[in-house]
This record gives structure tokens, sequence and C-alpha cells, in this order.
């Protein structure tokens, strides 16, 4: 496990001047934006699909039949790009929102630091979700098919919503009424954030575990 | 040392395939492109799942990470990222391999002065070809598995790399090696036994030593083929001037035929024969 996080590492130093390019865009955007939360999506959401790309690499010129006669399990390949993913996202996720915290504690007057980092854990579930759907992808189908099914997922997801919106109003649904039904179950955003980060986590443990069963059943 | 039986089916091909790897033995497989070899390799290294059969490496079933770290595998068209350098790739092997010997690692890149500071992307076939084999042979392995690790190289670099090869089992005598190639040359001056494969199927398995001296080309005409002793023939092909006919008992038709040409065949003419030829009633 230990040698796979280094080779893993190893290609994303490879990448430094680029990592160190989307760092230079962040702190330039902290002077020009007024919404911080940006910034620390961009750049989480940045790193942590470095996971994926670890995955093409891994796989470039037939790397992967290779790389699976190395002394590990295949679940340990799996085991370890979401050890990866979650090792980068946290100390991603951590440093630019203490950093931020910080400076806007130097410019804001009155700045709520404990409300401004839960605020700013809206962006794991957005990135747990695209892992959990990236990683099985890429194990599955390689890097150029997995971003052609993604990005025809989108489309679909978008189409389907788009329909479903149609069909409430052909049935004389009132949306409205609807929401503030909702609304009166889920009426505290912080419950609301928790609940979708605990969905997001067991979407990614789900993945995790379909992951798992793409691999064991790869053939290279 | 290492023990299958395996058939593995595809939609137009099909891989039926027995043989051993011996204690001490370097085993070579032999045959055209597409004839089964690296399908055979993959399966030992469960690459790929078999349809029928068994696989023992190490007395038993299982492919476990321990049997992992006691192989030296080089894949002809597969190895580390190309993006990495030399040094990139001893920080992995050290945290990959209990037994991987930095020293000797870097003492042979030395030797066959590979570049440091240059990503493998940069490197010649040659030398991607050496870096390979150093891998391979640098965590003190018993079994190399070695896929086709003279491809595509000019003769130099080949010779260099079938010298690590017998270095490697001058000094560890214990260990085994089995290496596929379609270059028999290579296989003629390195292997102990050799087995023959063609359309999945193992044709021939033999010593290297017999198949050189006691495999035979006899070269008839029509009168001369029909006063053979057919008994030790294997295959025959119809040329112009008669019958070209393999044999595997050289010394009996050079005793009992003194007039007929009899040929000293290469392993090129052997597979040829052996895969072109028609069976002898």
């Amino acid at each position: 496990m230990l040698g796979l996080l280094i080779k893993d590492m190893k290609l994303m130093l490879i990448e430094k001047k680029y990592f160190s390019l989307i760092l230079l865009i962040a702190i330039m955007l902290a002077f020009t934006v007024t919404d911080m939360a940006f910034i620390i999506t961009y750049v989480t959401i940045i790193f942590s699909s470095y996971t994926v790309t670890t995955i093409s690499y891994d796989e470039a010129n037939n790397g992967n039949a290779f790389l699976m006669t190395l002394p590990f399990d295949r679940s340990i390949y799996v085991k370890e790009k979401y050890l990866f993913a979650i090792i980068i996202i946290s100390i991603i996720f951590i440093s630019t929102t203490l950093i931020t915290a910080i400076y806007q504690n130097f410019t804001i007057q009155n700045f709520n630091t404990l409300e401004w980092i839960l605020s700013c854990t809206l962006v794991l579930p957005i990135v747990f979700l695209m892992l959990s759907f990236m990683i099985p992808l890429h194990l599955k189908f390689g890097g150029e098919k997995a971003r052609s099914i993604l990005l025809t997922s989108i489309g679909i997801i978008f189409v389907g919503g788009f329909l479903i919106v149609k069909f409430i109003e052909i049935i004389n649904i009132n949306l409205t009424t609807l929401m503030s039904v909702l609304n009166s179950y889920f009426s505290d955003d912080f419950i609301i954030s928790i609940y979708v980060f605990l969905i997001s986590v067991i979407v990614m443990i789900v993945s995790y575990f379909i992951s798992q069963h793409i691999i064991k059943h790869k053939e290279y | 040392m290492l023990d299958i039986n395996i058939k593995k089916k595809y939609n137009h091909f099909t891989l039926d395939c027995s043989m051993k790897v011996n204690q001490g033995y370097i085993t070579g497989i032999i045959g055209q492109n597409g004839a089964g070899k690296t399908t055979t390799l993959k399966a030992i290294l469960n690459l790929i799942s078999i349809d029928e059969g068994y696989i023992r490496l190490f007395d038993h079933d299982k492919l476990t990470n321990e049997d992992k770290q006691k192989i030296g595998v080089v894949l002809s068209n597969s190895g580390f990222c190309e993006r990495f350098k030399i040094s990139d790739i001893i920080s992995i092997l050290e945290n990959l391999y209990q037994d991987f010997d930095k020293d000797e690692f870097i003492k042979q890149c030395h030797i066959f002065q590979l570049p440091f500071d240059k990503k493998i992307k940069e490197f010649s076939n040659g030398m991607k070809a050496k870096l390979k084999i150093i891998i391979a042979m640098t965590h003190h392995a018993k079994l190399l598995i070695l896929d086709e690790p003279t491809a595509g190289l000019d003769a130099i670099a080949r010779d260099e790399v079938l010298s690590l090869l017998r270095d490697y089992m001058e000094k560890n005598d214990d260990c085994s090696i089995l290496i596929s190639s379609h270059i028999s040359s290579d296989l003629e001056n390195l292997c102990d036994e050799l087995y023959m494969i063609d359309d999945g199927k193992i044709i021939l398995h033999e010593e290297t030593d017999v198949l050189l001296n006691q495999y035979a080309i006899l070269k008839v005409n029509e009168d001369q083929y029909n006063e053979l002793d057919r008994q030790y023939l294997l295959k025959r092909i119809k040329q112009n001037y008669g019958y070209d006919c393999l044999t595997n008992q050289k010394q009996y038709y050079f005793d009992n035929y003194p007039h007929i040409v009899i040929e000293n065949n290469n392993i090129d003419e052997l597979i040829m024969m052996m895969i072109r030829g028609e069976n002898i009633c």
C-alpha cells in the first residue's frame, strides 16, 4: 500500500508546475472574488480529481498489467485510490479552509469563523460524489471512455430532471406546495448539510465496493 | 516450481496448455506472434482468469502476495509509467518488495549506463528493456517470468539482456526462469528446455540439447522416401524434389541411410516443420 501511495504522490509531484499554477490562480482569486467558498471548491475539486488522473497514468501504455504483477492484492489497489483521494481532499480542504478563515478574520469585521468552516464543508459532498462516480468509471472503462460516459450521464440527468418537472406540471401537482412541504421537514440548513454529507459518504462507500467488484473481475 | 494445466477460451482462440518449470531450469516458450505465449504468462500471473485447469506455483494453487514477492516479471508491452525517472522507481520498489536490493539496482543501472535524471519515456528501447530486467532481478526473485524481453532490440542489446539472465542464473542456481520469445536464436542459446506453442496448444516439449542434437531434417526424393523407415519421422513437407522430413532420431538415419541429405536444423526450421508439416501415418 505504501509503495502505491508513494507512486501516486510521485506522479503528483511530476505535475508540480501545474498544481503551483492552480494555487497561484487561487491566490489571485482571493484578491478578486468576494466568495471565498468558490476558491475552496475550485482547489479541492482540481486536486482531488487527480486521483482519477493517476488511474489514467497507471493504464497508459498498458501499464496496469505490469502494475498488477507487483506484490499487492487487486483490492489494495482500489483501497489505495480511495485513501489517496481522502488524503488529498483532507490536506487541501483543511489547508485552504484555514487559510481563507485566517485571511477573512483580518479583512472582515465580526467574522464568524465557525460558521465559515461549516459552510465550507458543503464542498465535501460535491467532491465525494464526483469521485464516487469517476473512480469506478475509470477503473471499468479507462480514461477516455469514462469521460464520455460521465458527460453523457450528466446530459441524461439534466434531460431526465427536465422531463420530471414537465411531467409534474402536466399532472397538475403544485411544485410550490411540494417545496413548502419539503421545507417544513428540512427547515434547518445545518441539518440539511449533515444529511447531504452522510448521503455522499454512503455513496462513496457504495462506490468503493463497486470499484472492488470491477477490479476483481478485470482482465489485463 | 511451476506446474500449469490451463484452458482459456476466447471468441476465435482457445488456449489449452500444460507445462512445468523445474527449479534451476531456464524454460522457454517459443511460437509465432499470436500463438498464445503472452496469454499463458498472463494466466500464470493472474492477469487473466482461466476457464478450466490449475496453476500451481511454489507448490500451491493461489497466487499470493508472498508469491509475488518471489517473482520477477517482465512484460513486453507493459511497465512502470514512463513519466517516472529511475529515482522514482527506486522509492516505489523499496516500499513494495521486502527484499529489494537497492544497492544492486543502482549498481546494475550504472553498469548499463541508464540515466537517473531522465524520464523513462526518453530512454531508447534497449535502455527500457534493460531497466525492466533489472527491476525483475533485484528483489531476489526465485522465479523470473519474462515475456519477450528482447523484442524490438538490436543484436547487441539482445545479447546484453541475455547475458544479464545468464549471470542471474549463475549467481542464483536455485532460481528458475520462464521466458517467452518468437526469436528462436535467443532461446536456443539460453534455455535448458523449450515448449513450442502454436494456436494455443503445446506442439512440442523437449530439452534444448536434444532438439539441437537429435532432431534433423531429412531431404529425400520420392524413391528415397518410399524406402525410408518412417517410425522416427515426425512430420513431412512436400517439396519439388520430394520431401523434407523431420526426425528426432538423427543418428539412426545417419547410420542406416548414408546417402540421404541430413541437415542439422535450427529452432526456426523445427517450428516451421512442426507447424506446417503433415503427420506421417
